[in-house]
């Protein structure tokens, strides 16, 4: 027995159980106490063959037939979705292709930035190393021939050379 | 047991529709024209009596089946294709007739082709009564009595018979079509049942119907129901 039939073993009303009856979604046990009712109450196989005459009538209700032209429009109206949702697909691609080539120029731009910076960076630094020892690059042949750096200290606090010190101090 | 993406589901194998649907997932236009001519009627047939225009009704229909082919890349078979496409129907259709009753707040004038409004049950039963004159009903007029009252059901009501008597469903895919529990669904269509008895009972046992002169409606009979999704 089916879930559906057996929520319908108790009908709330009488109409609702011969309505059921007459739709054949009663169970087993249902349609045995229709059809005991039925056969002993006069009123309710009245009341049963009124409901069934009511929904003959609607067999008085027409079926309507589409015309010729019904499909060709439908069809006419989807080939024009079919096209909206092709343009729609085909600017997405288009869109997707667009950002895919911006990523990649933003990334090869900034790696060429990133390169730039460092190395830029790396011959700044040794630019500037050479810059700070400059003094003593002038002179670095006379310093060859000190052998105590604490010798130069030491004219340097005596201010003998004030002139050639001031460059290697 | 799992099913993996090479498993055909249940309803890929029971359904033909379902197989179908897939094809057009996978690109098939003939496929689509297909479903189009399988279902355009049966569709058209729903559509119309429940929102009472035959213009209406196949802008509708065309707009589901446009939503259909926008949703078949992500389609699964996770139930019947009847039930997948007229669940799109019924909120194709429910938007509609929820715009349809802002404008009539506002006092918007109905464009041509849209139905009058659904005659309140009390006038149809009252027009029952036998106090109006009698004539013969004939098969047009008894089709025009059936069909006002079905309009004069609430929305949901005419929803759900439309499905139970022109798709054949049962009370399970009515309630997975609806977004509603299959209790009442069963409430739905026990009422909606009785309503068009206590309409359409009198009429038919003594071949009366109402005089032209019908009264304005009054409103549907959505303040009877009490159904529990």
């Amino acid at each position: 027995m089916s879930d559906n039939h057996s929520s319908l073993s108790e009908p709330t009303t009488i109409d609702d159980e011969i309505v059921a009856y007459l739709d054949g979604e009663l169970d087993t046990e249902a349609i045995a106490r229709v059809e005991r009712r039925l056969s002993e109450d006069a009123s309710y196989r009245a009341r049963l063959g009124q409901l069934q005459h009511a929904w003959d009538l609607l067999d008085n209700l027409r079926r309507t037939e589409a015309d010729d032209e019904f499909v060709q429009s439908t069809v006419a109206m989807v080939a024009v979705q079919a096209e909206q949702e092709a343009k729609t697909q085909k600017m997405r691609i288009v869109r997707q292709q667009s950002l895919a080539w911006l990523t990649l120029t933003a990334a090869v731009l900034l790696s060429i930035a990133a390169g730039y910076a460092v190395l830029h960076r790396r011959m700044t630094r040794d630019d500037r190393n050479l810059v700070r020892d400059l003094p003593v690059i002038e002179h670095v042949d006379e310093y060859l021939n000190v052998e105590d750096v604490s010798f130069l200290k030491q004219l340097a606090h005596e201010n003998l050379f004030a002139v050639e010190v001031d460059d290697g101090t | 047991m799992a099913l993996t993406q090479s498993q055909p589901t249940h309803y890929e194998l029971h359904d033909p529709d379902v197989r179908l649907m897939l094809q057009v997932r996978d690109g098939d236009a003939a496929a689509f024209t297909e479903l189009v001519l399988r279902y355009q009627n049966r569709l058209l047939t729903v559509l119309e009596h429940l929102v009472g225009s035959r213009e209406q009704a196949e802008d509708l229909a065309q707009d589901v089946f446009v939503r259909v082919f926008k949703a078949r890349q992500r389609y699964e078979p996770e139930a019947k294709f009847s039930t997948w496409l007229f669940t799109i129907a019924n909120n194709v259709a429910s938007n509609a007739l929820r715009s349809r009753s802002r404008r009539r707040e506002v006092g918007v004038p109905e464009g041509n082709g849209a139905d009058s409004a659904p005659l309140a049950l009390d006038q149809l039963a009252k027009a029952a009564s036998g106090f109006m004159p009698t004539r013969a009903l004939d098969k047009a007029e008894q089709a025009e009595m059936v069909r006002h009252a079905v309009a004069a059901l609430s929305e949901r009501q005419r929803m759900a018979l439309l499905l139970a008597k022109f798709e054949g469903m049962s009370y399970q895919d009515i309630a997975q079509t609806m977004g509603l529990s299959v209790q009442a669904v069963k409430s739905l269509l026990s009422r909606a049942r009785v309503n068009l008895k206590e309409i359409l009972t009198p009429y038919v046992e003594r071949g009366t119907r109402p005089d032209e002169a019908e009264s304005p409606p009054s409103g549907t009979s959505e303040s009877q129901e009490q159904e529990q999704p």
